[in-house]
C-alpha cells in the first residue's frame, strides 16, 4: 500500500474512473469508465501504472487534495491550471509530492475534463471488476470534501515510463468546431431525405443537458418516426428523441433504449465528445 | 417449436455487432436468443446482450479481426441448429402491495383503463410473465404477456422520482423498478423485495429466461416486510 490523500475541496464533479465494466450489460449494468480513454491511458502510461488503474476524472473545476504521504501524480486531458503548494504543475509531466503538500486544480480549459492519476492508482473497492463510480453499483457517485483515498504501490521509476514528446495530445474542443466521424445507425433507414440532410448539415450545439450518460443537442430535427422496440444501445450511438433533439450516449448510458438509433459515432471520437460541454459545437460526418 | 430465424448483421464499428431478427417477440424467439447468447459467450471472448429481437455482440478479445471476420465466426455459430437447450431458468413469485397509499398512480390508472382496482389486481397477478431481457436500469426486467386490458400509454410527463420496488405499467409492458429513478410508467403497486443487490454474487434477482408471477399482499404485510428487509435501496 502507498500513501493516503485527503480531499479538501471536491471540485464541480469529480469521480473515480478506470477502464469500466465489461460483461455486465445483460444485467442492465452500464459499462462506465473514463470518458476520454486516450487521456486516461496516457496518464497511467506516464506513471508506469498498469493500464487499468483508477484515476480521478475532474469536470470543469478540479479538486484540492492534501498528500498524507509522498506520491507521484500526473494530469492529462483538458488543460488544467494546477499548483502544488505555490509551484505550477504542468500537464502531462509527472510531479512528485511530499507529505503535507496541497495540490489544487482550479480551472480546466480547452475541454471539459482532465484526469488526475497517481503512481500505483487509487485503491477504492473493486465492484463487479471495476472501481468506476456509478450509483447504484457503487455506494458513492462523486467525490466529496473530507473523503480519504489510499493509493497503490508506486512502480514509477522502476523502469522508464512513457514521456510526452510534444503537446499534440492536448485536447482543444473549445475554440473550434469539432467534426465527428460517424456511421449510419440501425434506424437511419427510417429517416426521410430531409432528415438525413439535416443530420449532415446542421451545426449542433451541446445543450445544458450534458453529463456522463449523454449529451443532448439544442437543435431539433423534426421527428415523425414510430417508436422502436426497446433495443440494445452503446456509447457513441445517437438517438433521435420524440421532441427532435439528438441524444449522444456516453459511457454511463443505459444498456437498452427505445428511441431510434439514427447514427453511430466512431469509438475513437468518444475522446472528443468527452471534452465537450454546454455551448460547444460539432458537425456529424456520416460515412 | 420454431428453431430457425432469419437474421442480418449490422456492424457498429469493428468491435461491436448487432444481429437483427425481423420477427415479432415470441417465446420461441426468446429461446433462440437465450441459446445463441449462451453459445456465443461460451465459444468466443465476447459480451452478448439481447433485447426483443436483437443480439448485441461486443468483441472483448485482443485480436484485430475485422467486422467481416467477426461476422463469419458468429454466423457459423448462429447457423447451428438449436440443440437441446438446458436453461437454468427460475420461477419467481413476487409479493406486490396494490394500495393507493403506496402506489401513487393506481387511482388515476384505474380511471384511465376503466377497471376497478380489484379487477386490475386480478388481471395483473394472473399471467406467468417471461423475463425477456434485463435493461433500462441495473436489474430491471422486461416482461411480456401483460393482459391487453391493462395496456396504457406511458405518462405524458415522467415522474421525477419512482421508489425502488415500484411495479409499473408502460404501454404493453409491465416491470419493476430495482432502484429509485425517474420514469414514465404508471405505478400500480410496490414490492418489499429487494431485486438488485450489488453485494450479492449475482446482483440481479432476475435474468433473461426466468419467469415472474405476482401475488397480492396487504399494506400491513408490505410495511412489515419492508421494515424487516431494512432500508430499501442501495
Amino acid at each position: 500500500m502507498g500513501s493516503k490523500i485527503t480531499i479538501l475541496k471536491a471540485g464541480i464533479f469529480t469521480t473515480i474512473q478506470d477502464e469500466g465494466r465489461a460483461g455486465y450489460s445483460h444485467l442492465g449494468i452500464p459499462q462506465s469508465g473514463a470518458l476520454d480513454k486516450k487521456s486516461y491511458h496516457l496518464a497511467n502510461a506516464l506513471l508506469n501504472n498498469t493500464s487499468k488503474e483508477a484515476v480521478f476524472e475532474c469536470t470543469l473545476v478540479g479538486p484540492q487534495i492534501q498528500f498524507n504521504g509522498e506520491a507521484t501524480f500526473v494530469i492529462t486531458g483538458a488543460t488544467a491550471t494546477a499548483t502544488l503548494d505555490e509551484i505550477i504543475v504542468r500537464n502531462g509531466i509527472p510531479a512528485f509530492a511530499k507529505a503535507g503538500q496541497i495540490l489544487s486544480i482550479s480551472k480546466i480549459s480547452g475541454g471539459a475534463r482532465c484526469y488526475l492519476a497517481f503512481a500505483g492508482g487509487i485503491l477504492t473497492d473493486l465492484i463487479l471488476e471495476s472501481r468506476s463510480w456509478y450509483k447504484p453499483i457503487t455506494f458513492e457517485s462523486f467525490v466529496k470534501k473530507g473523503m480519504i483515498f489510499t493509493l497503490g504501490k508506486s512502480r514509477f521509476g522502476d523502469q522508464k515510463a512513457a514521456v510526452i514528446k510534444n503537446a499534440a495530445h492536448l485536447v482543444d474542443v473549445k475554440n473550434q468546431i469539432t467534426k465527428l466521424k460517424a456511421a449510419r445507425g440501425p434506424e437511419y433507414k427510417m429517416l426521410s431525405i430531409t432528415q438525413r440532410q439535416l443530420l449532415e448539415n446542421t451545426l449542433f450545439t451541446v445543450s445544458a443537458l450534458w453529463d456522463r450518460m449523454a449529451i443532448q443537442t439544442k437543435e431539433k430535427i423534426e421527428n415523425n418516426l414510430q417508436p422502436i422496440y426497446t433495443s440494445p444501445v452503446i456509447p457513441g450511438m445517437v438517438q433521435l428523441t420524440p421532441s427532435g433533439t439528438l441524444i449522444i450516449l456516453l459511457n454511463d448510458c443505459q444498456t437498452t433504449g427505445g428511441y431510434p438509433r439514427v447514427v453511430v459515432i466512431e469509438s475513437l471520437e468518444l475522446n472528443k465528445l468527452a471534452q465537450m460541454q454546454q455551448g460547444d459545437q460539432f458537425l456529424l460526418s456520416i460515412a | 417449436m420454431k428453431t430457425r430465424f432469419e437474421y442480418s448483421f449490422f456492424p457498429l464499428g469493428n468491435r461491436s455487432l448487432l444481429v437483427q431478427l425481423p420477427h415479432e417477440p415470441s417465446e420461441d424467439l426468446l429461446i433462440w436468443l437465450l441459446e445463441k447468447s449462451a453459445l456465443l459467450s461460451s465459444k468466443l471472448n465476447v459480451e452478448v446482450t439481447h433485447s426483443y429481437n436483437e443480439l448485441l455482440i461486443r468483441d472483448l478479445s485482443n485480436t484485430s479481426r475485422t467486422s467481416v471476420e467477426l461476422q463469419q465466426v458468429i454466423g457459423d455459430l448462429l447457423d447451428l441448429p438449436v440443440s437441446t437447450f438446458t436453461s437454468t431458468s427460475f420461477a419467481h413469485k413476487i409479493p406486490v402491495c396494490y394500495d393507493e397509499d403506496i402506489a401513487p398512480d393506481l387511482t388515476a390508472y384505474a380511471e384511465q383503463v376503466g377497471l376497478s382496482i380489484k379487477e386490475i389486481v386480478a388481471l395483473h397477478t394472473r399471467p406467468v410473465y417471461p423475463v425477456y431481457f434485463i435493461g433500462f436500469l441495473p436489474g430491471f426486467p422486461y416482461l411480456t404477456g401483460l393482459d391487453r386490458r391493462l395496456h396504457l400509454d406511458r405518462k405524458n410527463t415522467p415522474s421525477r422520482k419512482i421508489d425502488a420496488g415500484s411495479v409499473a405499467i408502460g404501454g404493453k409492458q409491465t416491470g419493476i423498478y430495482p432502484q429509485e429513478s425517474p420514469g414514465g410508467w404508471h405505478i400500480i403497486g410496490r414490492t418489499p423485495k429487494r431485486i438488485f443487490d450489488v453485494r450479492k454474487d449475482v446482483p440481479a434477482l432476475f435474468k433473461a429466461g426466468d419467469t415472474i408471477t405476482f401475488y397480492e399482499i396487504s399494506k400491513k404485510e408490505f410495511l412489515e416486510t419492508q421494515e424487516k428487509n431494512g432500508a430499501y435501496g442501495v
